[in-house]
């Protein structure tokens, strides 16, 4: 779990472009969206769910759907617990 | 204001010309079907003119030698339609423009040329690189229409065409240009089809503008152009008056529009304020209407916020053409002049439920006689870029 | 009527931005036939990092410049902005992965940032601006464009201050495709760049250059267009004698537009300073009005008394303009 969650935050770096933000940065359970936390919007939604595709094989059809999934880092990988093959 | 639209020309999923058009929105039919022309694996519906390449060109008597886009096929059709409407002559002594808008431009071509580029060792055929940017659409129109006194494209996504509108009217205020050919184009392709998919808002099914089911847009391709021309200069009718238009920009993210629809409301106050109108003064709004959450809502809340309980009658004419991005804004001001012209608004004829919230039913049957004198026509894109144009009877 | 360069910024392959190194050093040369941009520090030209993760270079090179410009106007009352080919980094990557995986792990952010308008919308966005807004993209006559409905809004009445802008970027793909289409024969380079201008109705100090005029042609063969330079000087009252400085920028260097080139003391070939790309002609009105308000060419040379520059650019024999500049 510990190595998923480092992996989830340095994937989450890279493909939002986070920069100057270090893993250490993110918080596991700190929300991602809004003002508090990473201050996420909704391309950036977009652009998890390509991430759970791309680096987990997950596909999420409605962007409604992620909402719970998408609250932390902690949340997102529950999700990738429960559901990888 | 003194400008008059004096002839038009329009391609879309809905026919190949204006009668078609016409035909098919008194009728209800719907041009978005299942794809037959463009190659994609995303299964969803489009609004696809019903032509191939090749049949464009020989409908077009382009010469076999002469390479272009769809774009350009497509803008050709609807431009010499609307030209040869009009009755203006190039050859004459009038100085006569283009101005064209896009979004997607050539990029059907770069596809072809990008894929053997990569894929087998630049082996890319320049010859349809070239094609690849805005500007070579509007310039194949102009030459094959023999234009040459003023050129030039906007670009600002999903109001491209609505924009060239507004530049056209200042360009004959000032008496730079006697008539201009305005306009937009912009052809399927996998592009777009693969862009707004990667936003996740492309409907499977027909889409369900102002409607609470509303689950995201329907892309389509098209070409309208106008004849605008000053009133002073024509001698007897003209279509209809070019009235008001406002560009505004929502300024609040890339591609959303704002949940209280401040850019819309801006841009249709904008629009009124030129007409010297007020809001009751409007009989019918051409809305944007794509069929996603959100611009649905924000245009839906921006129109109660200036009409207030008196919103008046209003449609959505994408199920019939769908999305056409750089082209809507042009398709639906033909559109809306038909609407003046033979007083009658075009139905959503497949809505069903309000949006909570909003309480704003389309109009839903084919009205006749419909009273019209103020037609108003939005068109929003990425980037805030919002804009409304109004045409008035004579 | 004329309006006035109130404000102007330029991030070119020359050392431009906030910065008198090209008026007072030598000039920036081609390497590998490409004139690269110097570009701003971002962090300090676009200071929030949350703006710039999503920005390509295009959009940061532009957004920097408008902002610049921008800076301290007493209100922007439209944004125009002008590109040939607009975002090609982000069409590219997009278009990558269509192709490479095969219409599949599509990337949102370069499709989103692949329109024309991005730079004029984040504009917009970061300075809360909510007027006119529009993007011109058409080959050599997107800036110019950009400049004539600026200078048309004025007149009207409609905006007092215009931020008017245009930029385009290098790509190593563009600049392979132009190779084989056969650009970069007759010593041609590639050039990029952002160049800002804040047009007004009046002057905000004394020396202000006027933008004066401003006209596109199209497929006019040399013939005819000095017939076209003609037009363009009588309808502005002037001789050929009475213009200083030419800017030129031109692939065709025998070309004399009409006897121009050999009335005027000083004929610059501007594309050697920021190459060749559509919105060149940005540029050379960046530098013709520098060279006006300080009297003086870039490599030094002082010019006494000039008051008029003519920017004159030919963009792949299609697309020609003129812009006339006056101090």
């Amino acid at each position: 779990m510990e190595n998923l969650i480092n992996d989830l935050k340095a994937q989450l770096i890279e493909e939002l472009n986070l920069e100057d933000v270090t893993v250490e940065d993110i918080d596991t359970e700190a929300p991602l969206f809004g003002d508090e936390g990473l201050g996420l919007d909704s391309i950036d939604a977009l652009e998890i769910i390509l991430l759970l595709e791309k680096y987990y094989g997950l596909k999420i059809e409605n962007p409604k759907s992620g909402k719970d999934i998408f609250f932390s880092v902690k949340t997102l990988a529950d999700y990738i617990t429960a559901n990888r093959k | 204001m003194g400008t008059v639209v004096t002839g038009i020309g329009v391609v879309s999923a809905a026919g190949l010309n204006v009668d078609e058009n016409l035909r098919s929105l008194r009728c209800c039919r719907s041009g978005v079907a299942k794809a037959r022309i463009l190659q994609t694996r995303h299964d969803v519906p489009l609004g696809e003119v019903a032509l191939s390449n090749d049949e464009l060109r020989s409908l077009l008597g382009v010469p076999e030698k002469e390479r272009f886009s769809r774009a350009s096929l497509l803008g050709l059709l609807a431009a010499r339609e609307a030209l040869r409407d009009s009755g203006v002559s190039v050859d004459g002594g009038a100085r006569v423009g283009l101005v064209s808008a896009t979004s997607a431009g050539g990029m059907d071509r770069s596809e072809f040329f990008y894929k053997d580029e990569v894929t087998k060792c630049n082996s890319g055929r320049l010859r349809d690189v070239v094609l690849h940017d805005c500007g070579d659409s509007s310039e194949t129109v102009a030459r094959f229409l023999g234009i040459s006194d003023f050129v030039t494209t906007i670009s600002t996504a999903c109001s491209s065409s609505a924009n060239a509108v507004i530049l056209a009217d200042r360009l004959l205020r000032h008496n730079k240009l006697d008539a201009v050919l305005v306009g937009g184009i912009d052809p399927l392709c996998k592009f777009t089809v693969n862009g707004f998919s990667s936003l996740m808002i492309l409907d499977r099914e027909l889409c369900r503008p102002f409607d609470q089911s509303r689950a995201g847009l329907n892309l389509g391709e098209g070409a309208a152009f106008l004849v605008l021309q000053r009133k002073e200069d024509v001698e007897s009718g003209g279509y209809c008056r070019l009235s008001g238009f406002a560009n505004a920009n929502d300024a609040y993210h890339q591609t959303a529009i704002s949940h209280d629809g401040i850019g819309p409301f801006l841009a249709m106050e904008g629009a009124l304020k030129s007409a010297g109108l007020h809001p009751s003064d409007i009989d019918y709004v051409n809305v944007h209407g794509t069929g996603t959450e959100n611009n649905d809502w924000s245009e839906g809340f921006a129109m109660k916020r200036l009409f207030g309980d008196c919103v008046p009658m209003f449609s959505s004419t994408k199920v019939y053409t769908g999305h056409t991005l750089g082209a809507c804004g042009a398709i639906e001001a033909v559109y809306s002049v038909l609407s003046l012209v033979n007083d009658m608004v075009f139905p959503t004829f497949n809505f069903k439920n309000a949006i909570e919230g909003l309480e704003l039913e389309p109009v839903v049957a084919l009205r006749e006689n419909a009273g019209l004198k103020n037609v108003m026509s939005n068109s929003f894109g990425f980037g805030g870029n919002v804009s409304s144009l109004i045409f008035s009877k004579m | 009527m004329a309006c006035f360069i109130t404000n102007k910024i330029s991030v070119s392959p020359q050392q431009t931005f906030l910065s008198d190194s090209f008026f007072s050093g030598s000039a920036n040369v081609a390497e590998e036939r490409k004139l690269r941009a110097v570009e701003p520090n971002y962090k300090e030209t676009i200071a929030e990092a949350g703006l710039r993760r999503r920005m390509s270079r295009i959009v940061k090179m532009g957004v920097s410049a408008g902002l610049a410009c921008a800076n301290g106007a007493d209100g922007v009352d439209a944004i125009i902005t002008a590109t040939g080919l607009g975002c090609l980094a982000d069409t590219e990557k997009f278009l990558d992965s269509v192709v490479r995986n095969d219409e599949s792990l599509l990337n949102p952010t370069a499709f989103i940032q692949s329109t024309f308008n991005t730079i004029g919308a984040q504009i917009a966005l970061i300075l809360k601006n909510s007027s006119y807004n529009v993007t011109y993209a058409h080959r050599g006559f997107s800036f110019e464009s950009a400049l004539l409905d600026a200078m048309l809004r004025i007149e009207d009445g409609d905006a007092r201050n215009v931020l008017v802008g245009a930029m385009d970027e290098i790509t190593d793909l563009s600049f392979a495709v132009m190779e084989r289409l056969g650009f970069w024969r007759n010593g041609a380079v590639m050039g990029e760049g952002a160049n800002f201008f804040l047009l007004s109705g009046s002057k905000s100090s004394a020396d202000d250059v006027a933008l004066v005029d401003v006209a596109t042609f199209m497929n006019r063969k040399e013939e005819a267009f000095d017939k076209c330079v003609q037009g363009f000087l009588s309808r502005n009252n002037l001789e050929i004698s009475q213009i200083d400085v030419l800017l030129y920028g031109s692939s065709d260097k025998s070309y004399c537009l009409g006897g121009v080139c050999s009335a005027v003391s000083e004929a610059v070939d501007y594309k050697k300073y920021c190459g060749e790309f559509p919105t060149a002609s940005s540029f050379a009105v960046w530098l013709g009005a520098e060279v006006l308000k300080r009297g003086a060419l870039p490599c030094g040379k002082t010019l006494d008394g000039a008051k008029r520059v003519l920017v004159y650019t030919d963009y792949q024999s299609v697309n020609r303009s003129l812009i006339l500049l006056e101090i």
